[in-house]
């Protein structure tokens, strides 16, 4: 997580790809539907998209054992995380990792889907060498969530919906490394086993923003609710996409399977030329071959990878390992009373108790920890006939200060700062307080924070100021000499201000900054100079 | 030899000091080596000196001081599929030759934890797949109710020396065996469609297959995993018992097929779901019950036109017997039992087919190795990035298919092909599909007659169609396959099944009756077969040693 692009993303509408004219082809937007433009020909084309989201299940432990998931995390020993099933070993047996079932669960209520009350594991058979079984236990027939949906916002403001198929419990494979060993392949099962939730939409999407968006939302969502960290350059996340294009009001064009894209601005360049590829061919009169396809970053095109008579036939059949899996309503009942506020409802809440901008509220609820510590300084040790805290200023800090230092630092997880040693609560509404109170400036303030931040030093805002001297000069009597002594010594320019200009006023104040080192009140400051400029009025 | 010895005999002695542990144990290994090394190949490999010693060493002195458990320094048998810690577990196989565990199944476990001593593993078709146990890497186990050439047996079957051997029957033909030839006390099997009871019925000794779940399989090299059933030979139904009291125990840890032993009788609704004890439950009936309470059936779709004399007429004279003493025999019926053999073959198969993929040479077990060629002589210079294809050596895919085409044997291959091609996109539908139909069919047959008007509790049926057939007697395939005909429809239902031998047919080899009873009466089961086996008519049986033995 970028928080720096994040802002960027949504000033700049990154996802929204209208300047691939040089490549041929354009988006418009006719009847409020979305369709492409060929430019050499001028033909207008429906674009039809599909998208499977493999996403890990954030559990302790794998989905059919108990060797440690961590998730696609390098840095650990190959094969360190592995148990007998993991390897499948004779004899081993999968049991369910019930965790993993409530993730899903989760997942499914947070998309308005159906939770299948009794769903059941089916083996896919393939043999290769990161698939120890030969199988992968998946849910073909009955999936764990039925049915859902994703609401989009689109840049010009348009919804756009996207129905989920359903959702399945599926096991991911290991890794095979060939690039380690000039004539072998390495295998590391660290990996395999972990619990994938495949989240399958229908094929609602028109555009390549709609992917871009959809793909923003879910990540977001996943990570909202708990059920994955969904971290796309960690492999948490992964996309298969279908694509195809037609002309308006015919039948569906032929689709081509994108597989294993690594980062969402990939998964949108890939559509964008994988489109064009399709009409360039339809338009040439030739056919689209059902295949597969990958995306190359560097040339920005996609490539051949196999077509579909290459397929095995993945015999599925229900796993006799593994009864069904059946689920209480008590226990959907339940989860959905823990699933808590789910982002859309937190953003538009926040929108209208805090009087926010749609752009701020999106901001804060990037991330849950954030919109909490947000709401949390609000309040946080004042009484109920206290006044609330400045949301401004408090917008002000978190959303500016604080994420160009997690930026800059790149530091991917609000929530690791939030702690004692560094940006806790208590320090946070301390310094807020102290500015209020006028002990510090703004400024002084800012550096206060990064002092927090950067975390070399534990004291808090207040021992922090005092220890450096920062605190301003409230003294009223010592202002009235400095300020009566400063208009004494300069007669020309106090003559200039009398005359008009306006721009000699700075320089005092400049000046009286300059002697107190930035920490008089400029308020006080501001008033004394007025004072004593006019007594000097003749 | 005194096959009548008993698990509670045996440990008395040991307790009263009149027997000591190693010399039961070190006894055994004598008998199994006494005529030639491995004598009937009933043992795939045997536990080595060292750790036998330790083991003997350690139980008795758990018998010196009170502290004995309830197998300590018992020679127990375990069929070559259950996995066990740092002893080979080969399945039968040439892609398990080497293979040595790094966990007990929990049945080993929970043997060891009762101070068993796990004397060696027993031989067995390869992967269970087979009712004959001539089919594994390891040879064929003889039946020790083979004639031996003293008898004056003029059969052209006949080896060099006028012996005739029999084969043990399968899979679990080496435990059948072993029990058999008093090699060990008890053994351990698993039965996927009649492999504990076939053999058993063969060798005559006791073969017990619990309801489907009562035994864990974690550690149990699946074959067909909604059939492998874990279970007992035994040389009586005490014997039985005893060892299903310490294996029956849920294990969900491990294996989520795994459950618990509970009331599921249906027309007591009251104690429904109530956890049990099947050695108290046994001993209960043994003592307030009697033959009158049970209400016997004879399923008719079991007279086949294959059925050997000799077992027809065991079969009419075990009910002749119960009616005798007052026992209720009626006839039933189970209409679909006809289909029972295809539909298992092809449920067996898809799910060999699916359980086996895991044999593929990457982490464990065999791997095809390209001979090197001691002739070519590598003249490429160090700092030559290029990679020469050619010496690569073999793709995965190329590894994969001859790794498995040289690991397994033609029966596994053979059953591999079919339980593919019956989950096959063009075939599932009419194949698996089908045979889960008939599955549930056949389930729904006994269910009817065990619930129905005659509330039927104990069916009687022989255990297999005929005695124990000649070692290299040429068979058709498919009359093999009947072989299994009367074992798996208790499989297919999940049920309760034992085998319990009663005579010898005319020909001097074993014949028994299988008793079938409803999911989860495994206790009653046990009474029955006990009362059964202690006709007067019958019990002498056991006192007999095999031919090959003499």
């Amino acid at each position: 997580m970028n928080y720096l692009n994040k802002i960027n993303k949504i000033n700049n509408k990154l996802f929204y790809s209208t300047t691939s004219s040089s490549n041929g082809i354009k988006n418009v937007v006719i009847n409020n539907k979305d369709y492409l433009k060929s430019l050499k020909t001028n033909e207008i084309w429906e674009l039809i998209v599909g998208i499977e989201v493999h996403a890990q299940t954030k559990t302790k432990e794998k989905l059919f054992s108990n060797s440690l998931n961590i998730g696609s995390m390098e840095g650990f020993k190959a094969n360190s995380r592995v148990s007998f099933v993991d390897a499948a070993f004779p004899g081993a047996l999968p049991v369910l990792n019930d965790k993993c079932v409530e993730q899903a669960i989760k997942t499914g209520l947070s998309i308005g889907g159906t939770i299948n009350r009794y769903s059941f594991f089916d083996r896919k058979h393939y043999f290769y060498q990161d698939l120890p079984q030969g199988y992968q236990i998946t849910q073909l027939t009955e999936p764990i969530v039925k049915g859902g949906s994703i609401e989009l916002e689109l840049s010009d403001g348009r919804q756009h919906q996207i129905r989920i198929s359903h959702i399945q419990l599926e096991q991911d494979s290991g890794k095979s490394i060939h690039d380690l060993h000039p004539t072998k392949s390495l295998v590391d099962l660290n990996r395999a086993g972990i619990g994938l939730m495949e989240i399958v939409s229908h094929a609602d999407f028109t555009s390549s923003e709609q992917v871009g968006c959809y793909i923003q939302k879910l990540q977001h969502l996943l990570k909202h609710i708990g059920s994955s960290d969904a971290n796309m350059q960690f492999g948490e996340m992964r996309c298969d996409v279908n694509i195809s294009v037609h002309k308006p009001n015919t039948e569906f064009g032929t689709r081509v399977e994108l597989k294993n894209m690594i980062s969402a601005k990939a998964i949108v360049s890939s559509i964008d030329s994988e489109a064009i590829r399709q009409i360039d061919l339809l338009e040439n009169q030739n056919k689209i071959q059902r295949e597969t396809r990958g995306f190359n970053q560097e040339t920005g095109e996609t490539y051949h990878l196999r077509t579909k008579e290459d397929e095995v036939d993945y015999r599925f059949f229900p796993d006799p390992d593994l009864p069904p899996l059946i689920i209480s309503s008590e226990r959907i009942e339940t989860i959905k009373q823990q699933l808590g506020e789910l982002p859309q409802d937190m953003k538009k809440r926040l929108i209208k108790q805090y009087s926010l901008t749609n752009y701020d509220a999106e901001l804060l609820i990037q991330d849950q920890s954030i919109a909490k510590f947000f709401e949390n300084s609000i309040i946080f040790n004042q009484n109920h006939n206290q006044k609330q805290r400045d949301i401004k200023k408090i917008l002000n800090f978190l959303l500016r200060d604080i994420f160009s230092w997690l930026n800059s630092n790149n530091i991917q997880d609000f929530n690791s700062i939030i702690n004692e040693n560094q940006l806790s609560i208590e320090k946070f509404t301390q310094l807020l307080d102290l500015i209020e109170q006028g002990y510090i400036s703004s400024n002084i303030g800012k550096t206060i924070l990064f002092q927090i931040l950067n975390g070399s030093d534990n004291r808090s805002p207040k021992d922090l100021i005092d220890s450096q001297g920062l605190s301003q000069i409230s003294d009223d009597s010592l202002l009235d000499q400095l300020v009566q002594q400063l208009v004494e010594n300069h007669p020309n320019e106090v003559t200039e201000y009398h005359q008009g200009k306006q721009r000699v006023y700075k320089f005092f104040m400049g000046e009286i900054m300059k002697k107190t080192k930035g920490r008089s009140n400029p308020e006080i400051v501001n008033n004394l100079l007025k004072k004593y400029l006019d007594l000097k009025k003749k | 030899m005194n096959r009548l010895t008993n698990i509670s005999k045996i440990r008395k002695s040991l307790i009263d000091g009149k027997l000591k542990v190693n010399d039961l144990v070190l006894n055994k290994i004598k008998e199994i080596n006494k005529v030639s090394p491995n004598h009937l190949n009933t043992f795939i490999s045997l536990q080595d000196e060292k750790s036998l010693g330790k083991q003997i060493k350690e139980s008795q002195e758990r018998y010196d001081n009170g502290t004995n458990k309830r197998l300590d320094g018992i020679p127990i048998g375990v069929k070559d599929n259950f996995s066990s810690k740092n002893f080979k577990t080969t399945c039968g196989s040439k892609i398990l030759e080497n293979y040595i565990p790094s966990f007990d199944s929990t049945v080993v476990k929970l043997l060891k934890e009762e101070g068993a001593i796990i004397i060696g593993k027993t031989n067995m078709d390869e992967f269970s797949m087979g009712s004959s146990s001539t089919s594994g890497h390891f040879g064929k186990v003889i039946n020790p109710w083979s004639k031996p050439n003293n008898n004056n047996n003029n059969d052209n079957d006949n080896n060099n020396n006028g012996e005739v051997l029999y084969v043990a029957g399968g899979s679990s033909g080496g435990s059948a065996a072993a029990v058999a030839s008093n090699y060990c006390v008890a053994s351990i099997g698993s039965d996927t469609g009649g492999s504990i009871r076939q053999p058993s019925s063969y060798c005559g000794v006791v073969g017990f297959k619990p309801s489907y779940g009562l035994i864990s399989r974690f550690g149990l090299v699946a074959y067909a995993s909604s059939l492998d059933t874990p279970g007992v030979l035994t040389n009586n139904v005490e014997d039985a018992a005893e060892l299903l009291d310490i294996l029956i125990k849920k294990d969900q840890e491990n294996d989520s097929t795994s459950i618990e032993f509970i009331n599921n009788n249906q027309n007591q609704n009251q104690n429904n779901g109530e956890k049990r004890n099947i050695l108290d439950e046994f001993n209960e009936k043994l003592k307030n019950k009697n033959i009158k309470d049970l209400v016997f059936g004879i399923p008719k779709d079991y007279l086949v036109k294959e059925l050997d004399t000799d077992i027809l007429n065991l079969w009419k004279e075990v009910v002749e017997e119960i009616e005798k003493r007052g026992g209720k025999v009626v006839s039933v019926s189970l209409p679909h039992t006809r289909y029972a053999l295809p539909a298992y073959y092809l449920l067996a198969t898809s799910e060999a087919s699916s359980n086996l993929s895991r044999f593929d040479g990457v982490r464990y077990g065999y791997r095809f190795e390209e001979e090197k060629d001691e002739n070519k002589v590598d003249n490429d210079n160090d700092d030559d990035d290029d990679v020469d294809e050619n010496k690569i050596g073999m793709g995965l895919k190329d590894m994969y298919t001859k790794t498995r085409t040289n690991g397994f044997g033609e029966e596994v291959k053979k059953r591999i092909i079919l339980g593919t091609m019956a989950l096959s996109r063009s075939s599932y539908d009419n194949f698996y599909t089908k045979a889960q139909k008939i599955r549930r069919l056949v389930s729904d047959d006994f269910k009817n007659v065990f619930q129905g008007e005659n509330k039927v509790d104990i069916l009687i049926t022989p255990t297999a169609p005929s005695p124990a057939f000649k070692q290299n007697e040429k068979m058709d395939p498919i009359e093999v396959y009947v072989n299994d005909i009367m074992t798996i429809p208790s499989n297919l239902a999940g049920l309760p099944a034992c085998s319990i031998p009663l005579k010898l047919s005319n020909s001097n080899l074993p014949i028994s009756v299988q008793l079938i009873s409803n999911r989860l009466t495994d206790d009653n089961l046990l009474f029955a077969a006990h009362t059964i086996m202690n006709f007067d008519c019958y019990k002498d049986f056991t006192s007999l040693t095999p031919n090959y033995l003499k």
